[in-house]
């Protein structure tokens, strides 16, 4: 069994509470070094967990490894896309893959296709699977709309300085950080082909967006059938976090926290629903969804084909992040 | 010519040994029962049957009196203490009321040795090992005092057409690849009721001696081989995945788990974790940050083990091998079970359901 020697560039909380402890459950994978910009940082994470923290230093000099992991702010990866890329490092970066459909393109070209991977683990999740089950396979025929409703007002945010509200690193507010999830899984579980922004409305708190409200069409199918997506994700107020899916005559109504379960409704009906979910392999919880995308990455490298977080395949997702930004005051 | 009394012959193992043994002229068969239901499917098979209580030394004389192989399958499932004391009044009886030179033929079960695993420390019989365990003293004790041998026979997973584990094995097959530790090497501590009938069959032909024995496949059969086997029967190719088994567990690793102990413990428990958190609050930066890692990496674990438990193999193919002493005089399983009709469950002829009773023997 192939073991694979596993790079962590940035030891923020993702990689720190979730990557890490998640890798060192894979039997194939050993976590060979971990750097961050803050050496304190990269110091301590490496001592809690007993890994190897190297100096933070340019990409070309950085260890050898199989995997590169890029838990970084997006505005500052291209020069590690290059260096791993020249260097034969697959690498898997965490969402969101890049800022402009430009930039995307032009990182995953440096790589095989099989050898960059965007970190979108809500794929994973039971209610995805099960969603896109039902649409490729057209159970309850074409689906008419989708609504997608995520967020909640910020509280608390458990850090002194959120690299989130500097647009210089993080590239956007609540769309690059968050609504790119549930994007990304609209468009997973329809397999788009597509889109068409029918009308945006976009708070901004100076250059960070808070909130977005829009319409779109999403292209799918051989005959780039339409449906309407009504999306919203919001900072500032609370939402009903679900994905809803509607057909003639159902409406399925699926969680955006991981779940299994996906709510069905007639349409018009007395109201009463039941709960339905895939037979196997029911991805329930955060931890078991990055354990599956690292699976299906590692998979991928291992047979030489592009597994389900390829990078190619989030291409729509930063596209359509990209035009729903052009012309607001960020860029 | 032998007469092979079977007791419990109404019950699963019992059942289809019994249906093996009718394929073989060389005895008669006197299967027991206790009721007409429990022999109900072997009178549909056109085996005739006896019918008493063997616990009843009234009854247990008509029933045995004239056989001179006795074998003991049978089991009380009742309250424990009702339990333990039927199950020694069917071995006493059939020991004292079976002809004057009779051999005993008790099954017990490898499940006396407990169920040893690599990653069990202690491993102790469970509560019908200790029962199985009971029926072989007692047998011992009464062949002793009325001078007749007895044959103990502990069986390992007993696999056979009409056997649960059989059917167990083959809906794993068919759901999909097998997981196996280690490629199934490991032996399986199987038998199959074709090499249970053999037993029976040479120790009636005098050609073992008295003792307690392991009954497994012969040689042991590998879970592969059983599951290939069974794959093969059913016309389909085996799948196998094989996936790394449990580590040994050593006295320093049972110590070295304490602590992995108290993390299972913070990650169920709200109480332990709460008084954690106090314990912690008051204690150094880097060892808080040292717990949350620990805690993090086990209930990754814990959570990667609920999603791939579809994917765990089945418990009993991670089990050690147990068993050191053999019957002789047995043939390997393989060819046993190739053999055409000896070994094979009877064809269902409409013409013999339901014969008449074997009537009772009288002195």
């Amino acid at each position: 069994m192939k073991i694979y020697r596993i790079g962590i560039v940035g030891t923020g909380t993702i990689a720190e509470q979730v990557h890490i402890p998640v890798l060192l459950n894979i039997p194939n994978v050993s976590i060979e070094w971990i750097t961050d910009i803050s050496k304190e940082r990269a110091q301590k994470v490496a001592s809690a967990y007993r890994l190897r923290a190297v100096e933070f230093r340019s990409p070309d000099n950085l260890p050898e490894c199989d995997v590169a992991l890029l838990a970084i702010p997006v505005r500052v990866r291209a020069d590690y896309y290059q260096a791993f890329a020249k260097r034969d490092v697959a690498v898997f970066a965490e969402k969101p893959f890049a800022l402009t459909f430009e930039d995307h393109k032009r990182f995953q070209a440096m790589f095989p296709p099989y050898g960059i991977g965007c970190g979108y683990m809500r794929r994973m999740y039971g209610t995805s699977r099960l969603l896109k089950e039902i649409i490729s396979e057209g159970w309850f025929g074409e689906p008419v709309a989708i609504r997608i409703s995520e967020g909640e007002r910020t509280t608390a945010t458990g850090a002194d300085r959120p690299y989130m509200d500097n647009p210089r690193l993080s590239g956007g507010g609540i769309l690059m950080e968050l609504g790119c999830h549930t994007l990304d899984t609209a468009f997973f579980i329809t397999n788009a082909t597509g889109f068409e922004i029918l009308e945006k409305n976009i708070i901004m708190d100076g250059q960070i967006d808070r909130k977005i409200e829009a319409k779109l069409h999403i292209l799918y199918g051989v005959e780039c059938r339409k449906c309407l997506l009504d999306y919203c994700v919001s900072w500032l107020d609370r939402q009903k976090n679900t994905i809803e899916v509607e057909f003639p005559s159902v409406l399925l109504v699926a969680s955006i926290s991981p779940s299994k379960y996906v709510k069905v409704q007639r349409i018009g009906g007395t109201g009463k629903s039941a709960e339905m979910y895939l037979s196997n392999l029911n991805v329930e919880t955060s931890y078991q969804a990055f354990f599956m995308e690292w699976f299906e990455f590692l998979g991928g490298l291992e047979r030489k084909t592009p597994s389900v977080i390829a990078a190619d395949k989030a291409a729509l997702t930063t596209s359509v992040i990209d035009q729903l930004y052009k012309n607001e005051k960020m860029k | 010519m032998s007469r092979i009394a079977i007791i419990g012959a109404g019950g699963q193992v019992g059942a289809e040994v019994t249906l093996l043994l009718s394929n073989h002229s060389g005895h008669s068969l006197v299967p027991v029962c206790r009721n007409r239901s429990s022999s109900a499917f072997l009178r549909y098979f056109g085996i005739p049957c006896r019918h008493g209580l063997i616990n009843e030394p009234g009854s247990a004389y008509g029933l045995l009196g004239d056989c001179d192989i006795i074998a003991i399958f049978a089991l009380s499932k009742s309250l424990p203490r009702r339990a333990r004391i039927t199950n020694s009044q069917i071995i006493e009886n059939s020991i004292k009321y079976s002809a004057e030179d009779a051999k005993i033929v008790y099954f017990s079960t490898a499940a006396v040795y407990g169920e040893p695993r690599p990653e069990v420390f202690f491993s102790r019989p469970s509560a019908y090992g200790r029962e199985k365990l009971h029926g072989e003293r007692v047998a011992i004790r009464t062949g002793r005092l009325y001078g007749k041998q007895v044959f103990v026979l502990r069986l390992g997973h007993v696999c056979g057409d009409l056997q649960r584990i059989t059917n167990l094995i083959r809906d794993i097959i068919k759901a999909g690849p097998v997981c196996m530790p280690d490629g199934g090497r490991n032996l399986s501590n199987t038998v199959y009721t074709a090499t249970v009938a053999e037993a029976i069959i040479n120790i009636a032909s005098g050609l073992e001696c008295s003792g307690v024995y392991d009954l497994m496949c012969v040689p042991q059969w590998t879970w592969r081989e059983v599951y290939e086997y069974k794959a093969s029967r059913m016309g389909r190719r085996l799948q196998i995945e094989s996936i790394e088994g449990p580590r040994r567990k050593r006295a320093s690793t049972v110590i070295k788990s304490l602590p992995r102990w108290f993390l299972n413990g913070m990650v169920n428990s709200v109480f332990f974790k709460e008084a954690t958190n106090k314990v912690l609050s008051r204690m150094p930066e880097n060892l808080n940050m040292r717990i949350r890692a620990a805690y993090s990496k086990t209930k990754v674990k814990a959570e990667i083990a609920g999603l791939l438990s579809h994917r765990m193999a089945h418990p009993a193919l991670s089990c050690d091998p147990v068993g050191n002493k053999f019957l002789v005089s047995l043939s390997k399983t393989g060819d046993l079970l190739n053999r055409e009709n000896l070994f094979k469950l009877p064809e269902w002829d409409s013409s013999k359901v339901f014969p008449c009773d074997i009537p009772n023997y009288k002195d």
